[in-house]
C-alpha cells in the first residue's frame, strides 16, 4: 500500500508543521485514534476512504485493526468489480474521460435541439409529435440550460431570412434526418439521468432499511454479549459478521459519491442538491443518535463507540455534519462523565490496558474493570478536549486567512470549494465547539483538565462575536451560581477573567465584571485587603494539624504515639475521601475568591478608570463592599477619591462610588469618624441627572445611597440636608409619581432624622446668609434656609391617591411624625410598590359606585321579591322598569342642577325673546337693502331709457351682443339685460 | 477707610484662601448684596457698599469700627485673623472639624485641639491646612492649623495634637478689651 507511506509521511509533516492542515489534521486524529497499536499506519485519506470510515462506524471500533486492513483489501476488490458492472448500466463517475464526453454531449445537445425545435416551428409542422416532446424535454430540462438557450435566440432568426452559415448548409431533410437521432440520443440522456437518480434513491432508502437491519442484529448481538463478557472478542465476531452487510453499504455509499463528484460539471438541479444534502444530514444524525443512545446503555462496554463518533465528526465532509458531531460528543461526555475526579495512575494502569494480562497490582475483577473504563473515558476526554481546541484554532486561523484574503480583494467564491467551508460556517462551528466547552465545565468543574476548559470559556468570554461571548459569559455565571466544586473551579475563573482583562487593556465586556455579582460569600469569609499577604492561616493550619506541640508529644507514652499516628493518618484518609470541604478549606477559597474579584476591580479603577466595565465595577465594589478590610480602607477611599475627582461622570456610577465609601466608612467608622464631603457635593452635583427620562432607573440606587449618606446617622450639617432636601424636591417635580412618592417621603423620614431642618417648609425670610442658589455645585454654599419647600405644596392634589396624604403628612410639620414612620415603608419599597414602568395604572382605578336609580332599582327587586315570595314566578316574567320620573326629586345630581337652572332663568334676561328680536331685525335689514337697490337700478334704467332714445333719435347704434343675467329682480326680464350692462359700465 | 492695596490684597486672599479656598468668590460676588473689604486702622472689614457708602462721610480718626472685622495686618506686613470672622469662615469652610462635647471647653480656653478630642473630620483633609471647628452641634467653636492628614489621623494615639489652635470663640470674653 503506498498510500500508508504516503500517510505516515505527511503525519509526520504534519507534527512538525504548526498549521495543521485539513487532511493532515485528519490523519493525526486517526493516529490518535489507533495508538496503542502501531501495527497499522492510517491510510492516506481518500474519498473513498472517507465513505469508508463513514459507512463502517460501527465496524472499525474494535481496537484490533488488523481486521480492518484485511476487510478494506477485500471491499476495494468487491468495489472494483461492481465499479464493471457499474460502468456497463450507469454513467461511469470514476473513469472521468467517459464522463466528460458525457458531459460535453450533455451541454452541446440542448443547443441543437433547440435549433431544431426553432427551425422547426418556423417551417415543418407535422412533426408535432416531435415538438411535443421537446417541450416535455424543455421542462425536464435545468432552467439554467434554457436561459442559455435563450441569450442565444437573438443571434437566429425565425423567419430563417437571416442564418449563420452552418445553419444555411443544413437543408431540412438533412435536419429531419438529424433530429429524431439528437431526441433518441436526448430521451436517452435523460432518462439515464432519471434513473440513476431513481436508482440513487432507492439505493440511499435501502440503505437507511440495510442499516436499520444492521442495527437491529446489532441489538441480538448486544443481547448474545452480555452473555459473554469479553469485549473484543466479540467486537471481532461482530465485524466479520456484518462484514457483507458493509460491503453493500460501501459499495452504495461510493455510488453516492460518484453523484457528488459529478455534480460539479453535470448540471444539478438546486432543490436535488438540497434533496441529497437533507439525506446525508438525516443519515448522520441517526448514526449519531444510535451510536450515542448505544454508549448511554452500558457506558462502561460501549464505551469505545465514542470513537465511531469522533470518526464522524472529523472526516465529514459537511459542516452541519460537523457540528452534530461535535455537540453529540458533548452530550455524550455530558452524560457519562462520573461524578468524582479521575485519579490517574501513571505507567501501570495504561500498560494493564494495553496489554490485557500484565498486572503488576492486582485487582479484583470489578475494580480492574472500572479502572480500564475509567482510562479509557479519559483518553477519549482528552482527545476531545485536544480535538475541541483544535478546531477552534482551526476557526481562528481560517477567519484571519479570510480577513487577510477580503483585503487583497480575492473572489469569495474561491473559498467555498469542496471541503473548505465559508467564513459563516467556521463562525457556526466555533460557536458549537464553545457551546460543547462550556456546558462540560458548567455540568462537571469537578472533572479532570478543569484548567484547559476555563481557559477556553474565559478566553472567548471576550470574543468580538456577540453571540460566543454571551454564551461563555452566561456560563460563567451559571458556574458562579452552582459551583459544585465549592469555589476552587469558580477561582480558577475568576483570575483567568482578571487575566483576560489585563490581556485586553481593560476594554472589554462589562458584562464579565457583572458577573461576579452573582458570587455569593458566606460568614466564614475575612475581611479582605486585596494587597495584602495571601492569608498564611490555611497553610499554617495544614501544618499545624499533622504537628503536635513538643509538650503534648513529650506527654504521651508510646503506644500512645503508635495510635496517634494510625489516627492521623486515618483522619487525613478520611479527609481525602470526604466531598464534603471543610469549614477551613472554604473560607479559604472564598477569601482567595474574594481577593481576586477585589484586585480585578482595584486594578480596573487604578489603570483604566476610563474603562466601559466601570459601572459593572463600581456596581460591584458597593455590593461587596463589606468584606473590605480596615487596612485597605485608607487605600480604597484615596482611589476611589481620585477617581471621583476626574473619571466619574455618570451618577450611577458616582452613587455607586459613594455607596462603596459610606459602607466601608460605616463598617470601620469606629477608628476615625471623617466626613466625605468631595462624595456629597459629587452626588449633589449630579443628582439633578436624575430628573432625565433616561435616568429613571437609576432613582432606586440614588435613594438608598442618600439614605445610606444622609438617612444612616445624625451626622451631617443641617445646611448640607437641607440643601439635599431642595434639590430632592425640585427633581421630584419632574419624576414620574412613584419616584416622587419615593422621594416624598425620603424627605419626611430625613425631616424625622433631623428636625432642625423643618424650618426649610416655612420660610419666615429672616435668613441672612444670602440668596438660594440652586445651580452651585456644593451643598453647603447653596443657602437652602432662604428659599423654601414650595415643591411639596404642587403634590397637594395629585392626581395619584397615594401621594397627596403623604405630602399632607410631610407638611404637617409635626412632632409625631417620628411616631408615624418606624410604621412606614422605606422610599425604595414605596418606588417597587407603585411601579408603573409595565404599564397600566397602580394602584388601579377605582370603579366608580354605583349610580343611585340603579342601587333603588336594585332594593325595590328586591323588597318585591320578598314580599311577593307567591307570584315570584309571575314577576319574573313581568320585568320591573324604574321610572326617573318617580326618582327625580331623590336624585341629589339632579336637584342641583333643577336648582341650577331656576336661579338661572330668574336671575338672567330670557334668550328666547332676544333670538327673536334678533330675527326680524335682520329680515327688517334685508327687506331694506332689497329696494334700495331695486330703487338704484330702476333709476339707471330710466337713464339709459332717456339716452337711448337720444341716440334713436341722432344715430341707430349697432346692437352690441347682450349677456344673460340671473340676477333675481322683480322687473322685466326684456329691460333686464340692457340694465345689468348699464350697471356694469 | 480705604481699598487695600495690591500686596496688602494678595497677603489677606492668601491667608482666607487657607481656610475657604476658591469659595473666597462667593464672599466677593454675593448674589443678594454688594459687599467688599475696606481697611482702616490696620484692620480689614466686610462691609456692604451701602454701609461702606455711609461710612465715607465719617472722618478716618472718629471711625471706630464698620462692618466685620476680618483681622488686622501687623507692622510687619503679615495678616492675622480675628476670630469675629468665624461666621463667614464656617459658612465657606473648606476642610471642617467637629470637636467631641468633653474636649470643647478645652478648646475654648484656647488650647490645641487632641486626637482624643477630635469627633470628625473632612474626608482628604492634607496636613498644615487651615480648618474650622465645630461642635458636634455644627457650632463654630473655633479654628486652626492641622498638624497631620487624615490619612495620618488614622494611625495617631489620642494624647497626639491634631489641630493647632489660632482663634478660638472664647476670645469674645478673654480679649474683649482689644478686640473691638
Amino acid at each position: 500500500m503506498t498510500g500508508v507511506e504516503e500517510a505516515y509521511l505527511k503525519r509526520k509533516r504534519a507534527s512538525a508543521a504548526a498549521v495543521v492542515s485539513k487532511e493532515d489534521e485528519l490523519d493525526e486524529f486517526k493516529a490518535i485514534f489507533d495508538n496503542g497499536s502501531t501495527k497499522v499506519k492510517p491510510q492516506r485519506v481518500t474519498d473513498e476512504d472517507l465513505e469508508f470510515f463513514n459507512s463502517n462506524s460501527g465496524f472499525h471500533s474494535s481496537a484490533d485493526l488488523e481486521n480492518i486492513q484485511l476487510e478494506t483489501k477485500k471491499l476495494k476488490k468487491i468495489d472494483k468489480g461492481k465499479f464493471d458492472k457499474d460502468q456497463m448500466t450507469d454513467s461511469e463517475d470514476e473513469d472521468e474521460d467517459s464522463q466528460d464526453s458525457q458531459d460535453e454531449k450533455e451541454e452541446e445537445d440542448p443547443d441543437y435541439s433547440d435549433e431544431g425545435d426553432l427551425e422547426e416551428d418556423g417551417e415543418e409542422l407535422d412533426e408535432e409529435e416531435v415538438e411535443n416532446k421537446f417541450i416535455e424535454n424543455r421542462e425536464h430540462r435545468n432552467w439554467t440550460d434554457f436561459e442559455l438557450v435563450r441569450n442565444r435566440l437573438p443571434i437566429k432568426n425565425q423567419d430563417g431570412t437571416v442564418k449563420k452559415i452552418t445553419e444555411i448548409q443544413l437543408t431540412p431533410q438533412v435536419r429531419k434526418e438529424q433530429l429524431p437521432f439528437e431526441k433518441f440520443e436526448q430521451s436517452k440522456i435523460l432518462t439515464r439521468k432519471e434513473k440513476r437518480e431513481l436508482e440513487q434513491t432507492q439505493r440511499k432508502q435501502e440503505a437507511m432499511e440495510k442499516k436499520r437491519m444492521e442495527y437491529e442484529k446489532r441489538e441480538e448481538k448486544k443481547n448474545k454479549q452480555k452473555q459473554k463478557k469479553i469485549d473484543e472478542d466479540l467486537m471481532e465476531e461482530e465485524d466479520q459478521d456484518l462484514g457483507d452487510d458493509v460491503i453493500d453499504r460501501d459499495q452504495e455509499q461510493d455510488d453516492v459519491l460518484g453523484g457528488d463528484g459529478s455534480q460539479d460539471d453535470k448540471p444539478m438541479s438546486e432543490a436535488d442538491l438540497f434533496l441529497k444534502h437533507q439525506m446525508e444530514v438525516e443519515t448522520a444524525k441517526t448514526n449519531l443518535s444510535k451510536l450515542a443512545s448505544r454508549i448511554l446503555e452500558d457506558p462502561e462496554r460501549n464505551i469505545m463507540f465514542i470513537k465511531d463518533i469522533f470518526a464522524i465528526c472529523i472526516l465529514s465532509q459537511d459542516i452541519i455534519v460537523k457540528k452534530l458531531g461535535v455537540l453529540s460528543l458533548g452530550a455524550v461526555f455530558k452524560d457519562i462523565i462520573p461524578g468524582y475526579k479521575i485519579h490517574v495512575d501513571k505507567g501501570n494502569s495504561t500498560l494493564e490496558r494495553v496489554d490485557g494480562k500484565v498486572q503488576k497490582v492486582k485487582y479484583s475483577k470489578e475494580i480492574q474493570q472500572a479502572k480500564q473504563y475509567e482510562a479509557k473515558l479519559m483518553k477519549f476526554y482528552q482527545t476531545y478536549l485536544v480535538f475541541i481546541e483544535n478546531t477552534i484554532d482551526i476557526c481562528l486561523n481560517q477567519q484571519q486567512a479570510h480577513s487577510a484574503a477580503v483585503k487583497s480583494a480575492t473572489i469569495f467564491s474561491s473559498f467555498v470549494r469542496k471541503g473548505e467551508f465559508s467564513i459563516r460556517e467556521y463562525g457556526g462551528l466555533l460557536l458549537q465547539v464553545i457551546k460543547c466547552a462550556a456546558t462540560l465545565l458548567v455540568s462537571h468543574p469537578h472533572f479532570n483538565f478543569r484548567t484547559n476548559l476555563v481557559t477556553i470559556v474565559t478566553r472567548f468570554s471576550v470574543y468580538r462575536d456577540n453571540e460566543v461571548s454571551t454564551l461563555c459569559i452566561s456560563h460563567i455565571r451559571d458556574l458562579f451560581k452552582q459551583d459544585t466544586t465549592g469555589g476552587e473551579t469558580s477561582l480558577e475563573v475568576i483570575r483567568n477573567i482578571s487575566n483576560v482583562a489585563k490581556v485586553t487593556n481593560y476594554m472589554f465586556d462589562p458584562r464579565i465584571i457583572r458577573t461576579f455579582m452573582v458570587l455569593r460569600f458566606n460568614d466564614l469569609v475575612e475581611k479582605v485587603n486585596p494587597y495584602g499577604t495571601s492569608s498564611e492561616e490555611y497553610a499554617s493550619m495544614l501544618d499545624k494539624k499533622k504537628k503536635l506541640s513538643n509538650k503534648e508529644r513529650k506527654l504521651l507514652s508510646h503506644n500512645d504515639r503508635k495510635e496517634f499516628r494510625k489516627e492521623k493518618k486515618l483522619e487525613q484518609e478520611m479527609e481525602e475521601a470526604s466531598a464534603v470541604y471543610s469549614s477551613k478549606e472554604q473560607k479559604y477559597i472564598q477569601t482567595e475568591m474574594l481577593k481576586s474579584v477585589f484586585l480585578t476591580y482595584f486594578r480596573i479603577i487604578k489603570r483604566a478608570p476610563h474603562s466601559l466595565a466601570m459601572t459593572s465595577v463600581l456596581e460591584g465594589l458597593a455590593r461587596f463592599s463589606h468584606h473590605i478590610s480596615v487596612d485597605f480602607l485608607g487605600d480604597m477611599l484615596q482611589a476611589l477619591s481620585t477617581l471621583m475627582e476626574n473619571q466619574v461622570t455618570t451618577l450611577p456610577n458616582a452613587l455607586n462610588a459613594s455607596i462603596t465609601a459610606f459602607k466601608t466608612v460605616k463598617l470601620h467608622g469606629h477608628t476615625l469618624n471623617v466626613d466625605l464631603k468631595d462624595y456629597f457635593s459629587k452626588v449633589y452635583s449630579m443628582l439633578g441627572q436624575l430628573a432625565l427620562p433616561s435616568q429613571q432607573h437609576v432613582c432606586v440606587l440614588a435613594l438608598n445611597a442618600l439614605q445610606l449618606m444622609l438617612g444612616e446617622r445624625k451626622q451631617t450639617a443641617v445646611e448640607r440636608v437641607a440643601a439635599f432636601i431642595k434639590r430632592v424636591a425640585i427633581i421630584s417635580l419632574s419624576t414620574p409619581p412613584n419616584a416622587s412618592l419615593a422621594i416624598i417621603s425620603f424627605i419626611k423620614h430625613l425631616f424625622v432624622i433631623y428636625p432642625q431642618v423643618q424650618r426649610i417648609i416655612e420660610n419666615d425670610g429672616t435668613y441672612t446668609g444670602g440668596e438660594y442658589n440652586f445651580d452651585i455645585e456644593d451643598p453647603d454654599h447653596c443657602n437652602p434656609f432662604a428659599t423654601s419647600l414650595w415643591e411639596l405644596s404642587f403634590f397637594y392634589k395629585h392626581w395619584h391617591p397615594a401621594i397627596d396624604p403623604v405630602a399632607k403628612r410631610t407638611l404637617a410639620f409635626n412632632e409625631r411624625a417620628s411616631e408615624l414612620v418606624g410604621r412606614e415603608k422605606t422610599p425604595p419599597e414605596i418606588f417597587e410598590l407603585y411601579d408603573t414602568s409595565k404599564g397600566g395604572f397602580n394602584p388601579p382605578i377605582k370603579i366608580p359606585a354605583d349610580h343611585p336609580l340603579k342601587l333603588r332599582a336594585k332594593k325595590l327587586e328586591e323588597e318585591k321579591l320578598k314580599a311577593k315570595g307567591k307570584k315570584l314566578e309571575m314577576l319574573e316574567k313581568q320585568k320591573v322598569f324604574v321610572i326617573p320620573s318617580s326618582q327625580y326629586p331623590k336624585s341629589s345630581f339632579l336637584t342641583d342642577i333643577t336648582k341650577q337652572v331656576q336661579e338661572f332663568d330668574e336671575s338672567s334676561v330670557s334668550f328666547a325673546s332676544y333670538f327673536t328680536e334678533l330675527k326680524d331685525y335682520e329680515q327688517e335689514l334685508k327687506l331694506s337693502r332689497q329696494l334700495k337697490r331695486l330703487e338704484k337700478v330702476k333709476i339707471i334704467a330710466t337713464q339709459q331709457f332717456k339716452l337711448k332714445q337720444q341716440s334713436k333719435e341722432s344715430k341707430p347704434q349697432p346692437q352690441q351682443p347682450q349677456q344673460p343675467s340671473k340676477t333675481p329682480t322683480t322687473t322685466k326680464a326684456t329691460t333686464k339685460t340692457t340694465k345689468k350692462q348699464s350697471i356694469k359700465k | 477707610m480705604r481699598k487695600l492695596t495690591e500686596e496688602e490684597t494678595k497677603v489677606f486672599f492668601e491667608k482666607l484662601i487657607k481656610f475657604i479656598g476658591r469659595n473666597i468668590s462667593l464672599l466677593i460676588e454675593r448674589k443678594d448684596e454688594a459687599h467688599c473689604f475696606r481697611v482702616q486702622k490696620n484692620k480689614v472689614y466686610y462691609v456692604n457698599e451701602e454701609t461702606m457708602k455711609k461710612a465715607q462721610s465719617v472722618p478716618r480718626d472718629s471711625l471706630q469700627s464698620l462692618g466685620t472685622c476680618f483681622g488686622k495686618f501687623t507692622k510687619t506686613g503679615k495678616f492675622k485673623l480675628q476670630i469675629t470672622c468665624l461666621d463667614y469662615l464656617a459658612q465657606y469652610a473648606k476642610y471642617k472639624v467637629w470637636v467631641k462635647p468633653q474636649s470643647e471647653m478645652s478648646w475654648l480656653y484656647g488650647n490645641n485641639l487632641l486626637k482624643a478630642g477630635m469627633g470628625r473630620i473632612t474626608e482628604d483633609t492634607p496636613a498644615n491646612q487651615g480648618v474650622v471647628l465645630f461642635s458636634m452641634n455644627d457650632v463654630p467653636i473655633g479654628f486652626g492649623t492641622t498638624s497631620k492628614s487624615t490619612q495620618d489621623c488614622r494611625k495617631l494615639d489620642p494624647t497626639a495634637m491634631v489641630v493647632y489652635h489660632i482663634c478660638d470663640v472664647g476670645e469674645y470674653l478673654r480679649d474683649e478689651d482689644t478686640l473691638f
